[in-house]
Formats: structure tokens, sequence, C-alpha cells
């Protein structure tokens, strides 16, 4: 039988342990917006009774432990540099084809002005008026060119100024953690929840930049790889990533020191510094690619009707743009030539030395309607090819990186669902979503067939 | 006077809202909804197999469209849940997952067995 000592004593053992329950729900709703606190729960135990004549010597705290479920981390931690390597190719893509103008209203109209203006001066061959207009029409179509290869080219430069800021960034953050692991292995174990907690957001901000390969070592410290395993933090040392400006573009590489120095800038895939890179070396010199292609065989074969006819005064026709040297530059560098510009009597019209012959004006002004020389496409589809291959691309990152993300608040629901509740919740949880979900996908592949059936119909019959 | 709307149309509108709504579920990971969806979708699925004349084509065929982006999505997330699940359901269930020569072995149901004699 308990003495009325040993009740009280029992009644405020409880109150403390609830005290101490109170607490942990505070720091919970404390610290509700920490960017990587975890749930802390409080494990009571009871106090066994000191004879068999007693009930029980009531509750003792005994410990607070913080809800994680390191197999949901480790997901989120491979979808998060999904999402930002796609998030940052939107955003920079999204400004290109802002740039790009709207149909009717950019290259594809100085074109069509152009060829136009060609068209006039067949009506009237020797009109100083016409002549004039050719000459407005082909610098401001080189003018055009030229302002798209410059806007390309500051895309890059952005991208490139948003790459050496990105990786800056990671080299705080690894320093941070090389610092959180230090505080760690200091640290005794039982004092070590928070330090956890912000390791693990200092990992989740860098997967957003770069993605990362982590080990978690038996002291709680973690070490982190970049690339293909080059040491990024190993322990208490951070090996930051080194900048460097390449000898022909002067863009930045990134080099991993951690070991033998190694150019990473390639095989970071994933995060912002991966998304970045893919638009500056591999999109946007694709696109600047087609516009250059596009200059080169409009001047070209413009150039080779007009050197093929006679100007006004019945000499030989000048080429009126000034010949590009290559495709590589073509847009950048395409300028009338001066000669013509300065003297609209040397634009040819003529196929003869007669002055009032219109032939190559007229042939000029078909270009239009023809496939350029060595393609299959139209000046005007030339553009249009490439304003859809910048909008397919914008489009797929977008829906790509919405993809992700989806995953992403799915994984975290799935974290918050799980986290703190016991092993057999969680299983009933985790087996009535999933009976619920396997429901529906025994119709997903009737549904598929059905769709196409219906695709078929409306499409083709 | 009005024509009555197109019943294929008005199905595949109808496939493209539920399967719109199975991938939300999915994100909010919502069983309720997602068990209410089921019998939802058999009906549709029977109703368009039923053959019915088209009467707006172009109308279906963005409906089609929209409908197979659902589709996708929602596989692609039933994709991203069940390989959480699964390996969850196994940790829970505490059995192995690789038996001794190696090969992968299923969990097991959980819960008492009960022996019923009649």
């Amino acid at each position: 039988m308990s003495d009325l000592f040993t009740l009280l004593n029992r009644a405020t053992r409880a109150l403390d342990a609830q005290r101490f329950g109170l607490d942990v729900a505070g720091q919970n709703i404390a610290n509700v917006n920490t960017p990587g606190y975890v749930r802390r729960s409080l494990i009571l135990q009871d106090v066994a009774p000191p004879d068999q004549q007693s009930a029980g010597g009531g509750v003792d705290a005994v410990a607070v432990v913080a809800s994680r479920a390191p197999l949901v981390e480790a997901r989120l931690r491979f979808e998060q540099p999904a999402a930002s390597r796609e998030q940052a190719k939107a955003e920079s893509l999204s400004v290109v084809e802002a740039g790009l103008g709207d149909p009717g209203s950019s290259i594809d109209a100085e074109l069509a002005q152009f060829y136009n203006t060609y068209g006039a001066l067949a009506q009237n061959p020797t009109s100083g008026p016409a002549r004039q207009q050719v000459v407005l029409a082909g610098q401001s179509l080189s003018r055009a060119f030229n302002d798209m290869s410059a806007r390309f080219d500051e895309a890059q430069r952005t991208a490139d100024a948003d790459i050496r800021s990105t990786v800056t960034q990671v080299n705080a953050l690894a320093a941070q953690l090389a610092d959180v692991n230090r505080q760690i292995s200091d640290t005794e174990s039982s004092n070590t929840q928070g330090l956890i907690d912000q390791q693990t957001a200092i990992i989740q901000e860098i997967g957003k930049l770069a993605n990362v390969g982590y080990i978690t070592r038996n002291d709680g410290s973690v070490d982190l790889s970049i690339g293909n395993g080059r040491a990024l933090v190993i322990g208490q040392n951070a090996y930051a990533l080194q900048l460097s400006s390449s000898s022909g573009t002067g863009f930045a590489t990134i080099t991993a020191t951690g070991g033998t120095p190694t150019d990473v800038t390639h095989e970071i895939t994933g995060g912002r510094v991966a998304g970045l890179v893919d638009v500056r070396d591999t999109l946007l010199p694709s696109y600047r690619n087609q516009l250059d292609q596009l200059a080169y065989s409009v001047s070209t074969d413009v150039n080779t009707l007009t050197t093929s006819g006679y100007d006004l005064n019945g000499n030989a026709g000048l080429a009126f743009f000034t010949p590009p040297a290559a495709v590589s530059g073509a847009a950048r560098l395409l300028t009338v030539n001066p000669a013509v510009a300065a003297n609209n009597a040397l634009v040819v019209a003529s196929a003869t030395t007669t002055s009032g012959n219109n032939d190559i004006a007229r042939a000029v002004q078909s270009l239009q309607d023809t496939a350029m020389t060595g393609t299959t496409t139209r000046p005007v589809d030339g553009w249009g090819s490439l304003v859809y291959s910048v909008g397919t691309d914008a489009a797929a990152a977008k829906q790509s990186q919405t993809a992700h993300e989806e995953v992403t608040v799915q994984l975290q629901n799935l974290r918050d669902q799980v986290s703190g509740v016991s092993l057999d919740e969680e299983a009933a949880m985790l087996m009535k979503f999933q009976r619920a979900y396997e429901a529906n996908a025994r119709f997903f592949q009737i549904a598929s067939d059905t769709l196409d059936t219906l695709l078929s119909l409306a499409g083709h019959s | 006077m009005f024509e009555d709307p197109d019943p294929v149309v008005m199905s595949a509108q109808r496939l493209c809202e539920t399967l719109e709504r199975i991938g939300d579920a999915l994100v909010t990971l919502d069983a309720e909804t997602l068990l209410d969806t089921e019998a939802t979708l058999e009906q549709l699925l029977a109703a368009l197999a039923s053959g019915h004349a088209v009467r707006d084509r172009a109308a279906l065929e963005s409906l089609v469209r929209r409908a197979a982006d659902a589709l996708l999505r929602c596989r692609r997330l039933g994709a991203s849940f069940s390989a959480i699940a699964g390996t969850r359901l196994r940790l829970c269930a505490g059995v192995e997952t690789y038996g001794r020569d190696g090969e992968f072995v299923e969990a097991a149901p959980s819960g008492s067995a009960v022996k019923v004699s009649a």
C-alpha cells in the first residue's frame, strides 16, 4: 500500500512529465516555420511498482525523440535537385522566349518586309525611293538579326553570372555543414537533435543548388560528394568549388578541389547549377546556331542573285549583304554591304545591263516562298522553327518542374503523416492509401486504351 | 433550338475531372477521395466503351489529350508513392525483404490469424 508521501510524490512526477510534454508541444509550435525542424515527441514510461501491493510508481518522461523519416528524406533529396534544375531552365528560357517577340512582329516580319521591298522595286526598277526602301529594309533586317544574337549573348552571360553566384552559395553551405559536423562530433549524443535539424536543412538547400551524394558517419556527421564522387565535405573539412573563366568563352568552369582538382561543370546533373549550365552550354548555343544558319542562308541566297545581276548603271552587281565568312557568327555580323548602303544605285534589280529589267528583283522577292539553299524550309519557316524550339524547351522544362514539385509535395505530406505516429498507425495509413491507389490503378490501363481509341476517332475518322 | 450535348464529350470531360481529382488526392495523400473515385472511373470507362457516335471531334480531341496528361500524372505520383510505401510497409511489418538465397521476398500481410472451425 502506498502512503500519503508516495502518492504525492507520484502525482508530482506525473505533473512534471505532463509539463515536460507541454514544453515539447510548445517547442514544436514555436519551430513550425524553422527550416529543417523535425517534430519532437515525448517518450513517457510507467514507473514500476515498488512492491506487489502497489499499482505502480506513476510516470516518467524518459526521452525526447525527433520524428524523422529517413527513407522519405532520401527521396526528397533525390527529387529536389531535379525540380530546381528544371525551374532554373524554365526561368531562363521564359526570358529567352519573351525576347523572341510576338509572331508577326519579330524577325519574321522583318523578313517579309525585306522581300516585299524587292517586290516593290520590281514594279519600278529604276525608282530611287524604291531602291532606298530596299536598303532600309535590309538594314532593319540586319539589325534584327544582330539584336537577337545579342539577346542570346546576354542570356548566356546572365546564366553564367547565375552559375557563379550559385556555386558561391554551395561553398558557403558546405562550410556551414562542415561546422555543424564539427559541433555534432563534439556534442553529447543526447543534445544533437537541433544540430541534425540544421544538417538536414543545409543538405536540402545544397540539393536545390547542385545534386550531391551523402554518407552519414557513425558520429552523426555527414560527408558530401559532388559530380562523380568528388569530395565537397568530409567530416569537419569543406572543399570549396573553384570558379575559373574558360579561355575561349570566358564562361565559368567549376573545379572540385577535394583530391585531384577536377572540372565538374558537366558532372553536376541536378540542382540550379545543372539547369543553368544546360541553358548556357547546350540550349542557347543550339538556338544561336539556328539563328546563324538562318542569317547565313538568307544573306547567301540574296547575294548569289545580286552578284549575278547588274546595278542601275549597268555594272556587275555587288553582294547586297556583306558576305558572311562562316555560319558561326553570321547573325551577329550581318550587315548591308556598306557600298550599297551608301549608294542605292548599286542595288541590283536587273539580270542584264539594261536598267529597266527587273528579273533579279523578282527573283529576290520570290526567295521568301522558296526553300533556302541546302535546306527544305523557307526563311520564315526557319525562324518559326527556332521559335518552336525555344517554346517547346521552355514548356517541357515548366512541365517537368511542376511534376517534380508535385512529387516533392507528396513526399513532404507523406513525411508529415507518418512522422510521430506508431508503426502500426503508419502501416494502417499506408495500406489504406495503397489499396485505394491500386483500386484506381487497375483502371489506368483500360483508360489509356480507351483514350487511344477516342483520340483516333476524334483525329482520323 | 439547343442540341443535346455530345454524350461522349461529356464522359470525356468527367473522365478528365476524375483523373485530375485522383492526381490531387495522390499529392495530398487523401485515401477517402481516391476510394470515392473508383466507382466513377469504372462507370465512365464503361460509358466511353459503349461506342456512341462522336459529334464534336475537336472538343473530344482536346479532352482526350487533357485526360492523357492527367493519367500520366496519376501514374507518376502513384509510382512515387508506391516506391516509398512498399518499403515502409515491409519495414513496419518487420519482414525480411530478401530471403536466405538472396531472392526478394514479399512482405506477408500483418495481423493475427483467426482459426475458425465449424
